[in-house]
């Protein structure tokens, strides 16, 4: 058993016995695995402290009516299917091309090519974070929180892109961004992330 | 009578032709549904879309509901899948349109009444937002909602053993955050 599966079925109470007695003992002894520790159960707290904050009531309170007040039927915006297909391999030229044209970091280049389609696929499917640089984590905001994004952030030349997408974002762009729906979304979304796009 | 047995009879009763069984139902899950999309999005107005879209689901989907898990199991699993549809949603419009955040009209909309510790809270809200989603949706299942591990597996289908690195994995993050 390694030292964080060790920590984590300590602080889940997973540890019995002598396994649970040892490893009290490797903590007397050492007071970094102690803080260590006494960090992460602070987080515990802290974190679980958030299943008693109080919200104004008359929020609920209107969950109902409003709900009600909603006609059930769903209405979703409908595109000829022709047009439909047509904007949603703009969408996709427009991404591909985000990703192999505006690559301005010969260094993060190399480290994507570096990685093999199952690596590449946990990443995308883990939203990893951590893959990029700390700095970077830190400073963008909550949105940025997908591998795509991030990758997109971090090799997005402005000016060029700018250049290129002038003539293609216009109003009917915008509205056509807008108006997609669930679906519509999700099979951009999973193109953008397929391995062999 | 069990939590269980309470749903069942609620959901019949609303199968039926009794809307106030589902009012029942709604009124008892709604703010389960609202903090778990609040967490997972970040903030008040996707929660609050996210609340109508679920309500929206279980009037129209209980109705094929077999009890073959719990209730409550379901309804988180649908909260989880609107809340990642939305953070993706939110992810590719804000790519394509360079759309700025609407995170100062949450702000502004926001329902928290906990004042004193707002900020602090605000900034364990914002902390779980940097970190993967998968991670942060089994984080916010285990360490704030306190359930189990095998009802995180049936809510998410992943395996237990994923499941326990995944939550170890957001902890770590979340002490570095927090320490900083």
């Amino acid at each position: 058993m390694n030292k964080n599966e060790k920590i984590r079925k300590y602080l889940e109470g997973e540890l019995t016995g002598s396994e649970l007695k040892e490893f009290e003992n490797e903590i007397l002894q050492s007071p970094s695995l102690k803080k260590e520790i006494d960090d992460l159960q602070k987080t515990i707290n802290q974190f679980s402290s958030l299943k008693n904050v109080k919200a104004d009531e008359r929020y609920f309170n209107n969950i109902l009516p409003v709900f009600h007040s909603k006609d059930k039927k769903t209405s979703s915006f409908i595109l000829k299917p022709v047009y439909t297909a047509g904007s949603l391999a703009a969408v996709l030229i427009a991404a591909i091309i985000f990703f192999f044209v505006n690559s301005g970091n010969e260094n993060e280049e190399i480290m994507y090519q570096n990685l093999t389609y199952e690596e590449i696929n946990e990443y995308l499917n883990d939203y990893s974070a951590d893959y990029l640089p700390p700095q970077f984590i830190y400073e963008t905001e909550e949105e940025y929180d997908s591998l795509l994004s991030s990758m997109i952030e971090v090799e997005f030349n402005s000016e060029l892109a700018e250049d290129y997408f002038s003539e293609l974002f216009n109003e009917e762009y915008y509205s056509f961004i807008n108006n997609l729906s669930d679906d519509e979304i999700d099979m951009i979304y999973n193109n953008l992330t397929k391995k062999d796009f | 009578m069990t939590d269980k047995d309470i749903d069942y009879i609620l959901v019949e009763r609303f199968i039926n032709g009794d809307e106030s069984a589902f009012n029942e139902l709604a009124r008892k899950y709604q703010q389960r549904i609202y903090w778990h999309a609040r967490r997972m999005t970040g903030n008040h107005l996707d929660a609050d879309e996210i609340v109508q879209e679920v309500l929206l689901v279980m009037y129209k989907k209980l109705k094929d509901f077999k009890f073959r898990s719990s209730l409550y199991t379901w309804i988180y699993t649908i909260t989880s899948t609107r809340s990642i549809n939305l953070i993706r949603r939110r992810s590719v419009k804000k790519i394509f349109s360079f759309e700025d955040s609407d995170i100062d009209e949450a702000d502004k909309t926001d329902i928290l009444s906990d004042f004193e510790n707002k900020e602090e809270i605000k900034l364990m809200e914002k902390h779980l937002q940097k970190i993967p989603v998968k991670q942060r949706e089994v984080f916010i299942l285990r360490a704030i909602d306190g359930l189990t591990y095998e009802e995180i597996s049936e809510i998410t289908g992943k395996s237990i053993g994923g499941l326990k690195s995944n939550y170890f994995h957001a902890l770590k993050k979340l002490t570095e955050m927090m320490n900083k």
